[in-house]
């Protein structure tokens, strides 16, 4: 999987989401989900060096498509200024630990890497940035 | 194909394949923005600009909801005779109102009015009838019944000139109003001002800023008023609601703690090996307001109480209870008794607040009180909106319930923290459910319990007869947050709670009202049915759903119907049409109902059964302000405080006179035991802090609450209480208050760290110049400089050099020509801790840091800074 950013831009977020293949009880993970604490770590694939490491990660629910479903999470990392500011290519793994199963630990994503690829950016912020 | 053979075998005997349902896998979702982009950006609570998900917002610490008033014992528990207490303000119950609105409030009429009171062109509607019961919550004291204080209603208080009318206790516009609750009960009637039950607030502030610590005393108010226009929330989201406070968790005992050492929790830090001293339930934090220490000596074991700070005072050592306090007195009919109950803790509270007091009360003989005011009727010549003259009813005995406790099945919801760190709720549910007989033919019971006898027939087809009842309703998590309550250092503490009710259903218009809810009940005179049988869009109206379509309504002001009970009345004839609907539609009331504390869920309950507040059984004119009551901080008093009216013959009893010999006195309701419900299971306080409290009408999300607590998390010094539990002081989320932060353990990883030499020239970074952030070098293996010094390979080559080994190393400049020398001076291996972000690494030569490029280090090295400076900032490579 490669996700893409530029390098000292915030967005888009880095979020990820359950693998519905109908194999699983999406309700359950969610739920499981929603009292967990997740930690995101990257590393750098030329150097091995990590870049940001057990950072913290958070829960985020989708947008509902019905008033009666239940509710979905994305996993997500908010990117800090330091994570993006220097270009190359980063392995990221996301570590969930679900705090009602005492604490068991998932290290995501598994059957796939996920790879960040922070490119250069030409533009800088202007004089007088808005925000 | 040749025939089967079930001795020959065609095909692998062997196979595998890869279950994944053993676990859950996760993948890279796409860029859209199909999430809840507030949780992820936004800097506010959730939803804090939006009325009609956050409709109540109460922060203390906000001028726009409380004066933030001062206050002293002296004037939260006067026990002295205190004439002026009717009309000093500093003995006025405090006020406090949300900042937010919800944007269908309604506090004034639809239609034109204009009879009461006009300020230009503005008019606001004047509700007088609260007089009888405003006096049991202590909305109005004694005097101010008698001189004949109203509610007043207004669009808004600055269309009728009323600036400071948003913290007056009478008048309401469309935020959410709460006051002070206080307790007029069991008068010394020596002296003009003296009552039993102390309901103090006091304030305080920390770094939280203002708020207000409770100590017997909480807040209450009224999001409707049956029959007038009022109505600033909605009596049944469509989907849940939501429930948000800060509460600071007092330690109790403290003080007492040997030596003068404080509380190790559980226990007192013993001295020597001379005595261990521990709270009750191996607890130093309480929220009722005493704590029962045991302390344990080589010789013996003994108990004695420590209450809190309260304004009243304790009963005798050693127990010295706070005996003024709801939490530790219990009221019957023969007075007030000393002693623990069961109701501490209590700090959300929704439903109806008090029984009838003017009920019959069935089955029992003769109301001596009720009797004597049998002829009353209420205020006569009263205007309703459309400029309509109100009928006049009588005062007694004109609730349709068989008794008093009617009115409270499935209408009092409250939320409490236990003194043993238990968050859960209780609630009086209205029961139904078939009985086996093993008959088809017998005795049908009467319809309600208190009738005797039945009759032959029928009973249940199936062999069953159905039976209807009540039951008090409760469930507790575990105990909470346990790094605090049972490992901490027991110091005050805030946490935030969340209660959020989640119904499986969604309803929506006349759904909210018919599908599961109090229309289940209403019984409609059948003269009047055809009136009631429009529905009328954006009406806001609760009873003008039904399934028979008429013709539109064109009046918005018959939002008031049906009248109960001239027009209709809820029926709770076990055995009639409408108790059957109201059991048999329980699936729309069913939900999950959680409890948070610091955003992590402790509690969940499944299947839960909504509460749906609904009005007292009988006219609007005696239950103004009794129903659809929240309050924070506190349970409901019920009738426990209950003052009803006198006068000595040949006086007209139900005249409310304030002067001369002939005065009205007010004297106890007698606390029976059918009115003795509420007060018997959700007369109870939290005696701790308050500071904010928030309700929204959605349920809230796990991402929602986690927010929250984000955003408080510095403001209150909250801890995420799931992340330290295991953590042994390892991360900074779970320093407590007072605490020293502790050395962290977790995640280390030892560095040979730099320190850059001082005095350099202006082009390098500030960061390299001070010498006061370590610096670490790294290369990458396949970078073909191996000999760069301090890389992975320089040590490996030469092992740890010496501390104060001083090396240069040339620098790139922006401009892609010029070198600096930089020379840094060797401090040793360090220990770092993941997140910490306390240390520099300075990448090799193809790597970019903070737009720096650092070239390989000189391979000679020096003695001293000094030495190597020489010519630093004019170097080439």
């Amino acid at each position: 999987m490669e996700f893409f950013i530029r390098k000292n831009s915030l967005e888009p977020i880095l979020k990820m989401q359950l693998v519905q293949d109908g194999r699983n009880d999406f309700k359950s993970f969610n739920d499981k989900l929603s009292n967990s604490s997740i930690y995101f770590s990257m590393k750098d694939v030329k150097t091995g060096i990590p870049k940001i490491l057990n950072a913290k990660a958070y829960i985020v629910a989708k947008t509902s498509v019905s008033v009666n479903s239940p509710v979905e999470y994305y996993i997500y990392y908010k990117w800090k200024l330091r994570d993006v500011n220097k270009s190359g290519r980063f392995e990221g793994q996301f570590i969930v630990y679900f705090h009602e199963q005492n604490c068991s630990e998932l290290i995501v994503p598994i059957r796939e890497d996920l790879f960040i690829n922070i490119s250069e950016s030409f533009v800088g912020a202007p004089c007088n940035p808005p925000c | 194909m040749g025939t089967q053979n079930l001795n020959n075998f065609y095909f692998n005997k062997l196979d595998t394949k890869i279950n994944y349902s053993e676990y859950y896998d996760l993948f890279l979702a796409s860029d859209e923005k199909d999430f809840n982009t507030d949780v992820v950006w936004s800097t506010g609570i959730t939803s804090y600009n939006d009325g009609d998900l956050l409709p109540v917002w109460i922060d203390l610490n906000d001028t726009s909801c409380s004066t933030q008033p001062t206050t002293t014992c002296e004037f939260q528990y006067p026990t002295g005779n205190t004439p002026n207490y009717a009309y000093s303000t500093g003995y006025t119950p405090f006020v406090i109102v949300s900042k937010n609105i919800w944007p269908e409030a309604k506090s004034m009429c639809d239609c034109p009015f204009n009879n009461y009171g006009y300020t230009g062109s503005t008019s606001w509607f004047e509700i007088c009838d609260s007089q009888y019961t405003g006096l049991d919550n202590g909305l109005f004291n004694e005097e101010e019944v008698l001189d004949g204080y109203c509610i007043y209603l207004v669009d808004s208080f600055s269309g009728v000139g009323w600036t400071g009318g948003a913290f007056y206790p009478h008048t309401y516009d469309k935020r959410l109003k709460m006051t002070q609750v206080k307790a007029y009960g069991h008068p010394n009637t020596g002296l003009t001002n003296q009552w039993y039950t102390d309901t103090s607030i006091l304030n305080n502030s920390d770094s939280s800023g203002y708020y207000q610590d409770l100590r017997g005393g909480f807040y209450q108010g009224f999001y409707k008023l049956y029959g007038y226009p009022y109505e600033v929330l909605p009596t049944r989201p469509k989907k849940g609601w939501s429930f948000e406070t800060y509460l600071k968790l007092n330690v109790i005992g403290n003080a007492i703690c040997d030596g003068g050492e404080d509380f190790i929790n559980p226990c007192c830090q013993p001295v020597g090996d001379e005595s261990l001293m521990c709270g009750e339930n191996g607890n130093c934090y309480n929220t009722s307001g005493w704590n029962n220490m045991n302390v344990v000596t080589t010789a013996t074991s003994i108990t004695f109480g420590v209450a809190t700070n309260v304004c009243s005072p304790l009963t005798l050592p050693p127990y010295s209870l706070p005996e003024h306090l709801l939490n530790y007195s219990v009221a019957g009919l023969y007075g007030v008794s000393t002693q623990k109950n069961d109701n501490g803790g209590f700090f959300f509270y929704k439903g109806i607040r008090a029984e009838d007091k003017y009920q019959n009360r069935g089955g029992l003989s003769a109301d001596t009180q009720l009797d004597t005011l049998s002829a009353c009727t209420t205020s006569g010549g009263v205007t309703g909106c459309c400029n309509t003259v109100e009928k006049e009813v009588k005062l007694t005995n004109q609730n349709k319930s068989p008794d008093p406790r009617y009115d409270v099945y499935s209408n009092a919801f409250g939320v409490r923290l236990t003194d043993d760190m238990r968050i859960g709720y209780r609630t009086i549910r209205y029961t139904g459910e078939c009985i086996t007989t093993g008959d088809t033919t017998g005795i049908v019971p009467p319809s309600h319990p208190w009738e005797a006898g039945g009759t032959t027939g029928n009973t249940c087809n199936t062999g069953s007869s159905f039976s209807c009842g009540y039951t008090i309703e409760e469930s507790y998590s575990d105990q909470i947050c346990q790094f605090i309550t049972q490992s901490g250092n027991c110091a005050d503490i805030w946490i935030q709670v969340d209660v959020v009710f989640d119904r499986n259903l969604y309803l929506e218009d006349c759904e909210i009202y018919n599908n599961g809810g109090i229309n289940d009940l209403v019984k409609v005179r059948l003269d009047k049915f055809e009136r009631y049988g429009s529905h009328v869009e954006n009406s806001g109206n609760p009873f003008g759903c039904n399934p028979t379509q008429q013709a539109q309504e064109t009046k918005p002001c018959k939002d008031q119907y049906p009248r109960f009970i001239e027009d209709a009345y809820f029926d709770f004839n076990c055995h009639g049409a409408q108790v059957q609907k109201w059991f048999v539609e329980k699936e729309y009331r069913l939900g999950t109902l959680s409890f948070y504390v610091n955003g992590r869920r402790v509690h969940k309950v499944e299947n839960y059964e909504e509460i749906i507040p609904r009005q007292l059984n009988t006219n609007k004119q005696t239950q103004v302000g009794v129903a659809y009551n929240m309050s924070w901080g506190g349970g409901a008093l019920g009738l426990r405080e209950s003052l009803i009216q006198q006068r000595p013959a040949p006086w007209d009893p139900c005249v409310l006179d304030g002067g001369g010999s002939n005065k009205t006195t007010f004297t106890n309701l007698d606390l029976t035991p059918d009115r003795r419900l509420i007060s018997d299971n959700f007369a109870g306080s939290f005696v701790g802090g308050i500071s904010q409290m928030m309700y929204y009408l959605k349920p809230l999300s796990a991402d929602e609450i986690y927010h929250n607590f984000l955003i408080n998390k510095d403001r209150y010094s909250l801890i995420d209480c799931e992340e330290c539990k295991n953590c042994d002081g390892g991360c900074i989320d779970c320093l407590l208050p007072d605490e020293v932060e502790p050395t962290p353990q977790s995640s280390s990883y030892p560095i040979h760290t730099y320190l850059a030499c001082s005095g350099l020239g202006n082009n390098v970074p500030t960061y390299l110049q001070d010498g006061g952030k370590p610096v670490t070098f790294v290369i990458a293996e396949d970078s073909g400089a191996t000999n760069e010094v301090a890389s992975q390979n320089y040590y490996n080559l030469i092992g740890t050099p010496s501390i104060g080994t001083v090396l240069k190393r040339s620098i790139l400049q922006n401009d892609g020509v010029t070198y600096i020398h930089q020379c840094f001076e060797y401090a040793g291996v360090q220990t770092f801790f993941s997140g910490g972000w306390n240390y520099l690494t300075l990448f090799g030569a193809w790597d970019g840091i903070q737009q720096l490029t650092i070239y390989p280090l000189q391979p000679n090295t020096t003695s001293s800074c000094e030495d190597c400076c020489n010519g630093c900032s004019s170097a080439t490579p």
